[in-house]
């Protein structure tokens, strides 16, 4: 079987994933589109600049939400996308319930303040975004004037709003998701953030146009909506998504183990239909436009894209081929196979998320089952000799490296004194090593391994026995017999090394929340943009509700 | 101030690896800290007052003996012996179906109440006996996620500062009178559902100790960090 030999949690791949069908801001939409959640506006005061109040309610057939969104003056000088940024142009949070005039009251004192301020347990997520310096005041211009503005400068753009963090769990006082995914419609990961940010959207038109109209009342138009669907909402990501890769390893084997598991259903299938397969087909056509289309000025980022594009130009000519025999001659399993075999990393996720978009009955249930309880599990009563063998079979990744090279572990990771965020060093030219986080699980495991292997003696003691004498090593036996079962759990490089690409692991993570348009500025944050593409809540039918993915300046006509 | 559940553990997860406790037992030690804080039994109250005793001062190990099923604590804190003390016994219980286990100087006793609770799924029945600073005599019985302290009427043989675990594969039903508290899965849904309120002065001192662990960061790391150069745009 092709997945023994595959290692899918090398960083190199990890940086090479799209979103799917099992991603978040896709699952959740769709469930609120099956289960006919209402999204309202409760309260609209904003003055003929865009500051003030809007309030939008989202009734679920179980509870009532309301999205708070505060909009502010901000000078220039003050924008900035920075996580230490203390002011932006809008901050927002989801809280449960109806609003009422005390809580409004509160939220207003609190959310603009955002990490300064404090959320209550009625609140479930806290943002803020900035707007487009390139795009917002042009798009208000135009429909100021009662004209439309260009799809090509959207696209360049992607958004009129950007954020900069979207917190959630129990972050600054917030509802705690051991809470929430049992008393709340948010049972699934980031399913509540990913409905604030679909709401934020919406917000970033309802402002622009609200501008405009303020602007020119006799003149003002609305954006059209075939221009609007275009956009996005935009994100500005960093270091901080990083670190819950590694401190979360049970829930990011559950996403990977999900998305596996849907292809191997997949791949059971002898024969492909020809239907299906011509609608493949076009899919690859407009995973192509699409890279075609989309605006990076990062070298790294571009050349990926211009291969993955060359690449899927060869399978479509391929598939063609196959396609214009009487019958299909090949199986899901060997059109993947064959990607693995021939093409970059990058254009084998492609073809893997088009292909389980043909299957909603296979993705779908498995996509409404994400979460984990992240329970830990300890085998007391293995032997180290037990042990070490596990080592050596899965963690031959960590043991072979030799950490006495600097390169090594030239890397490490801190937590900032300014922002308690997570950031990254270089051990041997800066303060702060000291107190590296414990995130470099290569290094330790090879630490314990050499430690067994230089006392033998310890080969016949139980896991219990041995901790006993060494307790320092608890935490990384521990994470060892917890991952014996989930081969998603752990990244399988040494995020120490001096040549790690930080951004490999939150593409990785962004892939399973479901951003596009990955827009690199360093090798440590990028940009994305969350629902490009996604039909605005009033226009939400079941013939759009999942077919964004991959959304081209065309995909409107 | 009130904190969620996240923000409690995470606080003091920090300020365990502030005071040098080595990777895993920190989060062990924050995760009896909480749990106590949660259910109103004062988690950081009893950290902040435990402080001289374990900051710097990480020693983990226990000198045992096979068979040995008495250990004197010699008052070292419960927060770096106690989870592997649990587990080991834990895995001894296989073979031996009940065991009891001695344990004298012990200084804090209510730091044993989350483990035996966390692992009440996989030991069918434990139990805690000792007297507390009123000297009456407690007892705290665990089973399938549940906690239930009692007043023990029973004449059993415990001195001052001594504690007695039962751990056994077998459940028991004990009749008791008096039940001075109760923690359950839905005892701790609700309590999550409200904030987690500490006294400040000693959530403060916690706060000092977790901001040992943070960096000043680099001028080299801001540049490179997300918003860093020119392209706000």
């Amino acid at each position: 079987m092709l997945e023994k030999k595959t290692n899918y949690m090398t960083l190199e791949r990890m940086g090479s994933r799209y979103p799917s069908r099992l991603s978040f801001s896709r699952s959740m939409l769709r469930v609120m589109f099956k289960e006919n959640w209402k999204l309202k506006i409760v309260k609209f005061d904003l003055d003929n600049r865009g500051y003030g109040t809007v309030v939008y309610q989202i009734d679920t057939p179980n509870k009532k939400y309301s999205l708070v969104c505060f909009s502010q003056h901000l000078d220039s000088k003050e924008r900035s996308d920075r996580v230490i940024a203390d002011k932006w142009d809008t901050a927002y949070t989801l809280h449960i319930g109806k609003i009422t005039k005390t809580n409004l009251e509160r939220l207003k004192k609190n959310v603009p303040l955002q990490e300064a301020g404090r959320g209550s347990e009625n609140e479930l997520v806290l943002s803020r975004a900035n707007k487009s310096v390139r795009l917002f005041n042009k798009v208000v211009e135009c429909l100021s004037k009662g004209m439309q503005p260009n799809i090509k400068e959207i696209n360049d753009v992607g958004y009129l709003l950007r954020t900069t963090a979207v917190y959630g769990n129990g972050k600054f006082g917030m509802s705690d998701f051991l809470r929430t995914k049992n008393n709340t419609d948010f049972d699934q990961p980031f399913r509540a953030e990913m409905l604030a940010v679909y709401i934020i959207r919406e917000f970033s038109v309802d402002l622009v146009e609200h501008v405009a109209y303020q602007k020119n009342p006799s003149k003002a138009v609305k954006l059209d909506n075939k221009i609007k669907q275009h956009l996005g909402i935009g994100n500005s990501t960093g270091l901080g998504m990083a670190p819950f890769i590694i401190k979360h390893p049970t829930l990011i084997h559950k996403w990977m183990n999900q998305y596996q598991k849907t292809l191997e259903k997949i791949k059971r299938k002898k024969v492909i239909n020809k239907k299906n397969f011509d609608i493949f087909i076009q899919s690859l056509v407009k995973a192509k436009l699409y890279l075609e289309e989309v605006l990076t000025y990062d070298k790294y980022q571009k050349s990926k894209n211009y291969n993955s594009s060359k690449d899927i130009s060869k399978l479509i000519k391929y598939c063609k081929k196959i396609a214009s025999r009487k019958k299909i001659n090949i199986s899901w399993t060997n059109l993947i196979n064959y990607c693995e075999k021939n093409f970059c990393y990058d254009a084998q996720e492609i073809v893997k998320v088009q292909i389980i978009e043909l299957f909603p009955t296979i993705a779908d249930p498995l996509a409404e089952n994400m979460s984990d309880n992240e329970n830990i599990a300890t085998n007391l009563s293995q032997k180290i000799s037990s042990l070490l063998l596990e080592i050596k079979n899965k963690y031959n990744w960590a043991i072979n490296i030799n950490f006495k090279d600097k390169k090594n572990t030239f890397l490490f990771w801190y937590i900032s004194e300014e922002k308690l965020e997570p950031r990254l060093g270089e051990r041997y030219n800066e303060n702060g090593a000291k107190l590296e986080q414990p995130l470099g699980m290569g290094r330790m495991v090879n630490e314990l391994y050499n430690f067994i292997i230089d006392h033998p003696n310890t080969y016949k003691l139980t896991v219990a026995e041995f901790l006993l004498k060494f307790p320092n090593f608890r935490g990384i036996i521990r994470r060892i017999q917890t991952l014996s079962n989930y081969k998603y759990g752990e990244v399988h490089d040494n995020i120490l090394a001096k040549n790690t690409v930080p951004i490999n692991m939150l593409r990785f993570k962004l892939s399973f929340f479901g951003a596009s348009r990955y827009d690199p500025k360093s090798d440590r944050w990028l940009r994305v943009s969350f629902f490009a593409g996604a039909p605005f809540y009033n226009y939400l039918s079941n013939k759009n509700v999942d077919s964004w993915g991959f959304a081209t300046m065309n995909s409107y006509l | 101030m009130n904190f969620s559940y996240y923000e409690v553990y995470i606080n003091v997860l920090r300020a365990f690896t502030g005071m040098g406790f080595p990777y895993g037992a920190d989060e062990d030690a924050a995760f009896i800290i909480a749990w106590l804080e949660l259910n109103k039994l004062n988690g950081i109250k009893l950290l902040a007052n435990s402080i001289d005793n374990i900051d710097q001062k990480y020693d983990g190990k226990i000198n045992l003996e096979k068979n040995d099923f008495k250990i004197d604590l010699k008052k070292s804190s419960i927060l770096m012996k106690g989870p592997t003390i649990i587990d080991y016994f834990i895995s001894k219980l296989e073979s031996k179906k009940n065991i009891k286990i001695i344990l004298n100087n012990c200084s804090e006793v209510k730091f044993f109440f989350p483990l035996l609770y966390k692992n009440s799924d996989i030991v069918p029945y434990s139990s805690l006996n000792y007297i507390d600073q009123n000297n009456k005599k407690i007892i705290c019985i665990f089973k399938k996620n549940t906690m239930k302290i009692w007043l023990d009427s029973k004449d059993s043989k415990i001195k001052k500062n001594q504690i007695i675990i039962l751990l056994s594969l077998k459940s028991k039903n004990l009749f008791l009178k008096k039940k001075i508290k109760e923690v359950s899965f839905d005892s701790i849904q609700k309590k999550l559902s409200k904030s987690i309120s500490p006294k400040i002065n000693h959530w403060k001192i916690i706060e000092k100790i977790a901001f040992r662990t943070f960096v000043p960061e680099s001028k080299e790391s801001r540049i490179k960090g997300a918003g860093g150069g020119d392209a706000n745009d």
